[in-house]
């Protein structure tokens, strides 16, 4: 019997020993365990990240140019979405529309900032584009030129209205609390040139038509 | 028992000393493998060096350097073999041995701005530019330089150098006085018991049960498989995160089977002492 138990504490007391250890770990860790989630939540993810240059396309052309569209037949871009086209007769203009202006949407298109609106919106629409590509083209714009964006839940158009040659910093280049729909392009400036300037060509244009997203809040 | 005469209390003193055996071998283990792991220059160069990291950066820093070309009426395959995998190399380790010298953290460029110069001046004489700014050129070189330095540079990196090397020297310290306190609990457990199978009993108690607390943390992470669920934007920063935290935690499943080891090894002599005193 003696040597039964002996044979069995050289099981058990290991186990026991490191379940108070185990006990005494998880009382220290407990307390912190919301900032302990928190902190793992940044950098644990369910999903695996696409490191490709690949993006989703979730434009197919409508035909409604009409007044409004509801908010619920509305697919809200993600970003580096494809969501769109935008086009200026008369030029060379003619992009995949993005949303977000990053690697991905610049390098395959033109891209909405994240922090101006969608079409439709009746806001600031702040399009970025390189001027070495899908851009180049608005060095021909011109005043009165209508600018063309396709999108899923509408098709829009805005007639150039001005263009400008700003500096990168100018705030007072684009207003993204503007209280109606107006459509901004810029690119980097001077166009064809070799090199870097601090210098953006923007284009401003004023919406004509294209239907208003309705039942945003509700 | 020489000193204590009590079998009971006996009893629960080696219990307590074998307890704080385990401890201490746990504290000092752990210590050491991380003074050895992450705290180390050489541990991390090897992780960089097994991981795909070099690569992917260079490609990252390409992509990025691509997207300031497309704005600078650079013909896209200006930058296709640009990026030189030797000189990403250098910089890193340079960056690295900063790091753990505990000296400023940045990025010297001058090579990465000669080489881009002189790639800039052939490409005009090859397409025949004569009109390029030299206001302008200059400014795209520095904000190639910029993005090149903020690529080099390991993120979380530069904000954890201080605490990093505060933590390496705090753990070689915890692991020295921790390896002290369980050597010292060893030879209190081995010498003052009269009975050499059950001092070696007790110690296999304390190495055993350490074997099995370090072999828990690697054992949830490979098995939850949480590794693979790293989600770091940048492709050659998870890469490398990945794999300096696979190596930790392989680490610590290696102490764990030597503890495994020396506890079969106790269970043997164990058996062995036992024998001689059933004998006599």
């Amino acid at each position: 019997m003696k040597k039964r138990n002996n044979k069995l504490s050289l099981i058990f007391t290991p186990i026991v020993f490191c379940l108070v250890m185990c006990l005494a770990v998880a009382a220290a860790v407990l307390p912190k365990y919301d900032k302990l989630s928190t902190l793992a939540g940044m950098f644990i993810s369910d999903t695996q990240i696409d490191y490709s240059s690949a993006y989703e396309n979730i434009f197919v052309p409508t035909k409604n140019s009409g007044d409004t569209v509801n908010a619920k037949d509305v697919e809200f871009p993600g970003v580096n979405k494809q969501f769109g086209k935008l086009k200026i007769k008369g030029t060379k203009v003619d992009a995949k529309l993005f949303y977000g202006d990053g690697t991905v949407p610049l390098r395959n298109g033109v891209g909405i900032y994240g922090g101006s609106f969608i079409p439709g919106y009746g806001k600031t629409i702040l399009v970025a584009g390189h001027n070495n590509t899908y851009f180049n083209g608005l060095k021909k714009v011109k005043k009165g030129d209508i600018v063309k964006i396709n999108t899923s839940y509408g098709n829009y158009e805005y007639k150039v209205t001005n263009t400008a040659i700003r500096d990168h910093k100018d705030k007072k280049a684009y207003d993204l609390e503007a209280d109606h729909e107006n459509l901004i392009l810029y690119t980097c400036y001077p166009f064809d040139s070799l090199g870097l300037t601090n210098q953006r060509f923007f284009v401003y244009a004023e919406k004509v038509k294209g239907p208003k997203i309705v039942g945003l809040y509700e | 028992m020489k000193f204590i005469k009590n079998k009971t209390v006996g009893k629960i003193l080696y219990i307590i000393l074998s307890f704080i055996f385990s401890v201490c071998l746990i504290a000092c283990s752990i210590c050491s493998v991380i003074r050895f792991t992450v705290f180390n220059k050489g541990f991390i160069l090897d992780c960089l060096n097994s991981s795909a990291y070099y690569t992917d950066l260079c490609d990252e820093i390409t992509d990025d350097l691509m997207n300031i070309g497309d704005a600078s009426g650079l013909d896209k395959s200006f930058f296709e073999n640009f990026v030189d995998e030797v000189l990403v190399r250098e910089d890193i380790q340079k960056y690295l041995e900063d790091f753990y010298a505990g000296k400023k953290l940045t990025v010297d460029t001058t090579n990465f701005e000669e080489n881009l110069d002189e790639a800039l001046q052939k490409y005009q004489s090859d397409n025949n530019i004569t009109d390029a700014s030299k206001k302008s050129i200059d400014y795209f070189i520095s904000e190639a330089a910029k993005i090149y330095a903020k690529n080099v540079e390991i993120t979380y990196f530069s904000v954890l150098q201080k605490t990093m090397l505060e933590y390496r020297t705090n753990f070689t310290i915890y692991a020295i006085i921790t390896g002290v306190i369980a050597l010292t609990a060893a030879a209190l457990i081995f010498f003052t018991n009269e009975w050499k199978h059950k001092a070696v009993r007790y110690l296999y108690y304390g190495v055993c049960s350490s074997g099995l607390f370090i072999i828990l943390v690697p054992a949830v992470v490979f098995a939850s498989g949480i590794l693979q669920k790293i989600a770091i934007l940048s492709r050659s920063l998870n890469d490398m995160y990945t794999t300096v935290l696979n190596s930790l935690f392989i680490d610590m499943a290696i102490c764990a089977a030597l503890m495994f080891v020396i506890s079969a090894v106790l269970l043997v002599l164990h058996a062995k002492f036992r024998k001689k005193v059933s004998e006599s």
